[in-house]
């Protein structure tokens, strides 16, 4: 055998360590937030579009609701806690005694107005 | 189109659906050609143990790069080879490696005799990386020239003219060598 075969052929031959396997092992899951099983769960291309169409036909479903019975629509959303508590807040905030104040200050500025008009007529 | 087939087709699934056990079947296969293939190139164990590292670690990302136009393992070498000459050329503009290669050089691991080892390691220098690479694969890996035209995209006459200049180098390096030796 010359020289230039027996170089390459009694070369040295690495092996990969036994830690290599592991620290590649997690930095794996580092990347991939969850472990590399759950990454590709949730990375699904599969479990993406099963996503979307779950939006697409839940906002699908609402606008029907929306455009076949909008009375109930309405019944629903005012029966919301929420809702409600909102409109008992308007309520307490608009005082009907003001409110007739208000109006009565209105009736006298009327007056008032007509009153003048009456006597530059005068 | 090479067929890729049996384990290797399901690993290359599973990696794609993100499980573990390909990426591990694929390890356990082309890790140890992978990590020659880099240390050849870089001259450096702990740098190609980087770089295998870094491919492993990569590989569940850029496996969707993989199209089966050539098999696992010629893929794979490319990606090796590619990730050696960026890291390489990191290095040069860093104008540090040489130093560490030199300090690489002096023989450290058991296996072939330190003498043989020695040698190749400072017959490779001479040439560039990337023909150590070419001819690393043909000599020490067997790799045929079709693949190494796969590998590196090139024509299979200027591989056969790349390896026969990397050959006279070599070979003028070993005689330098004796030479000094019988002195």
């Amino acid at each position: 055998m010359n020289d230039y075969k027996r170089l390459f052929e009694e070369a040295e031959r690495l092996k990969p360590p036994p830690g290599l396997w592991r620290r590649i092992e997690s930095q794996v899951g580092m990347r991939s937030g969850a472990g590399p099983e759950g990454a590709g769960f949730l990375g699904s291309p599969a479990l993406r579009a099963a996503a979307a169409v779950v939006l697409a036909v839940g906002l699908l479903g609402l606008g029907l609701m929306l455009r076949q019975r909008p009375d109930q629509v309405e019944v629903a959303v005012s029966s919301l806690p929420a809702v409600q508590a909102a409109e008992e807040t308007g309520t307490e905030l608009v005082d009907p005694e003001l409110l007739g104040w208000h109006a009565d200050l209105g009736e006298v500025e009327e007056e008032s107005d007509a009153a003048d008009e009456a006597g530059e007529v005068l | 189109m090479v067929s890729w087939f049996g384990p290797e087709k399901k690993s290359i699934e599973q990696l794609r659906e993100g499980g573990l056990e390909g990426l591990h079947w694929i390890y356990g296969t082309y890790s140890q050609r992978i990590l020659n293939q880099c240390f050849r190139i870089l001259l450096s164990k702990e740098q190609a143990e980087d770089v295998v590292q870094d491919l492993f670690v990569k590989l569940p990302e850029i496996i969707a790069e993989f199209r089966g136009e050539s098999s696992l393992g010629t893929w794979l070498y490319r990606v090796a080879h590619n990730m050696c000459l960026n890291r390489l050329q990191q290095a040069k503009n860093r104008n540090k490696l040489e130093w560490e290669n030199a300090e690489e050089l002096a023989p450290r691991s058991q296996g072939a005799s330190i003498e043989t080892r020695d040698l190749l390691g400072k017959a490779l220098a001479v040439l560039d990386a990337e023909t150590r690479s070419m001819l690393w694969l043909k000599e020490g890996e067997g790799v045929p020239l079709k693949e190494l035209s796969d590998i590196f995209r090139l024509p299979e006459g200027t591989l056969k003219s790349r390896l026969s200049r990397a050959r006279d180098k070599v070979r003028e390096y070993l005689e330098k060598e004796a030479r000094v030796e019988r002195l």
